[in-house]
């Protein structure tokens, strides 16, 4: 089986918003849609102990996804490989799965009618790339592989290292480990 | 220093009024549905001493003991379901696929669109059997067996109707104010609450009422089997009914509100401090707790024609409508640190110099997929 998953590494990234940029070019995104923002809560702490830490967003790709589960027309869908994802011709626009999903990773024009959302650009990945993303990221802070795949780098950060991630405790399983900055993630 | 961000361009509000007016008009139409229900089954007794007075089974009978009036009141039940799912299907970003709403079973819409058409239907049957005016009855006035049925899965499919607008919100585990077993309760209590009210609205305070059905309501041959007027009966029910259903829904939102207050989760308590001494303070104290739940509740300890007629029915709809707008309109995110800095960064939609590329792009961006391989 198949797993796909994410690794950002909060230690490598400078916050330069590569990665947020190359998914508008990739995905052709409209304006005031947005699926990987890189957000940080600014300078923390006293001089001179101060830090900086960016935490990029993208879909979690959970495990147990609230936003499948609810979709009342099976358009919102998770694959075999743990990619989740959104049938345009299938969704009716009703919105429920943005207001269930705990991440707010979902974004809804209204001149197009359906929900978008990030699909780890699942068009790149069954072609064997990785995602445009993680393909652009210079400091190499996205890391993308196969959590099954005992020899993918993914699996191997994963457990050898400590990861967080993001509200572990809501019960969605997320897919995307945070390995974190020197002062944590204050997640 | 820190100035607190805006947090305007960040788009965490999905469902807006239309959703409000539909959980308001699904609550008002199942609870309206729910106590014409009660009120037919009470009657039932009524009709077979009509049968046993009469000799024969006739239409008339069933009116005069069940009540003509609650029949219009099971129509307009219907018609505020019906008013929910137009709303409903407008609401929708691409309405023509509405049919969709149907097909996964774990999707709680899905529960509730199947339950607003059982509802739907089956008070329809329900009222063209019994309350159709007789003279356009062609054959199906003898079809009492059916038109009982049809009552009973109006009653029960409009019960889950109430409650489901409480679970479809307090189900999403990303919005922690509305994620907790108090919603429903609240909801279906407000429900019954507005239905009342919308019930009683009718029966006392129509004028319609005066002239349509004051026949019926007076009608001495109903009072001659039977030892009382059904309809006078049921108008002073009602009003009982709704200061205890109001009674219970100031107590359960004012336990709610403290609970979500002093709450461990920090999304829920900040929409709990909004409400009791933040910005919304004014809509929650003066518009929803005295106006939508306290006047009203006054005004049925009063008592009068007027005052528990007609003013606190219409004050205890509003306040029914308010706590559904309240309730869409404060569903916060529990926030990922830095989140509202970050939107409140991104240019406006209308931004001078941004916007004309966007535009000239017809709102894409300048780059096509292809070119990027």
């Amino acid at each position: 089986m198949t797993r796909y998953a994410m690794v950002i590494d909060q230690r490598r990234c400078i916050g330069c918003q590569s990665c947020t940029v190359a998914c508008r070019t990739w995905n052709d995104l409209p304006m005031g849609t947005i699926y990987n923002p890189v957000v940080s809560e600014g300078v923390v702490g006293h001089f001179p102990n101060v830090h900086l830490t960016f935490t990029p967003m993208l879909c979690m790709h959970c495990d147990n996804a609230p936003c499948v589960l609810c979709c009342p027309a099976a358009a919102s869908q998770q694959d075999d490989d743990g990619i989740v994802w959104v049938d345009p011709n299938k969704c009716m626009g009703c919105k429920v799965c943005a207001q269930s999903c705990p991440y707010g990773m979902r974004s809804m024009e209204h001149s197009e009618g359906y929900i978008r959302k990030c699909t780890f650009c699942k068009d790149r990945v069954r072609e064997g790339e990785r995602p445009y993303c993680v393909a652009t990221c210079h400091q190499k802070a996205r890391i993308f592989g196969d959590l099954d795949d005992p020899e993918s780098d993914v699996s191997k950060l994963v457990s050898e290292l400590r990861t967080d991630r993001i509200f572990p405790e809501l019960g969605t399983e997320p897919q995307v480990y945070y390995i974190p900055d020197l002062g944590g993630t204050d997640l | 220093m820190r100035v607190a961000p805006k947090n305007t361009k960040m788009n965490t509000r999905f469902w807006t009024w239309p959703i409000a007016i539909y959980l308001f008009l699904g609550g008002l139409g199942g609870g309206t549905i729910f106590m014409a229900g009660i009120f037919f089954f009470m009657g039932l007794p009524n009709v077979n001493a009509m049968v046993e007075f009469y000799g024969v089974l006739a239409p008339e009978a069933v009116l005069y003991s069940t009540g003509a009036p609650l029949g219009f009141a099971i129509f307009l039940g219907i018609v505020c379901l019906a008013l929910g799912c137009l709303l409903l299907i407008f609401e929708l970003g691409q309405p023509k696929l509405f049919v969709r709403a149907f097909i996964t079973k774990t999707a709680i819409i899905k529960w509730g669109a199947v339950l607003l058409t059982i509802a739907m239907i089956a008070a329809l049957i329900w009222w063209v059997i019994f309350y159709w005016p007789h003279e356009w009855n062609l054959f199906w006035y003898e079809w009492t067996g059916i038109g009982v049925g049809a009552a009973a899965v109006a009653m029960v499919a409009s019960m889950g109707l109430m409650v489901y607008t409480g679970v479809l919100l307090s189900s999403m585990k990303a919005r922690p104010f509305w994620n907790t077993p108090a919603v429903p309760i609240l909801f279906t209590v407000s429900a019954l609450s507005t239905g009342c009210a919308l019930l009683s609205l009718w029966l006392g305070g129509s004028p319609l009422e005066f002239w349509m059905f004051a026949p019926y309501r007076e009608g001495f041959e109903i009072v001659a089997v039977i030892g009382f007027s059904p309809m006078e009966y049921v108008y002073e029910m009602l009003h009982l009914i709704d200061t205890i259903l109001v009674v219970a829904e100031i107590i359960i939102l004012l336990l709610f509100v403290v609970m979500q207050y002093s709450s461990n989760e920090l999304g829920a308590k900040k929409v709990a401090a909004r409400w009791i001494k933040g910005e919304t303070k004014v809509v929650f104290w003066g518009g929803m707790i005295v106006l939508g739940l306290l006047v009203p509740l006054g005004c049925y300890l009063a008592g009068g024609a007027v005052i528990a007629g007609i003013v606190a029915p219409v004050l205890a709809l509003c306040g029914g409508l308010l706590l559904r707008f309240l309730f869409v309109y404060n569903n916060d995110r529990r926030g990922i640190p830095g989140e509202v800095k970050y939107f409140d960064r991104l240019p406006d939609k209308g931004d001078p110099i941004l916007h004309p590329y966007w535009e000239n792009n017809g709102g894409k961006a300048y780059v096509t997929k292809g070119a990027m391989r």
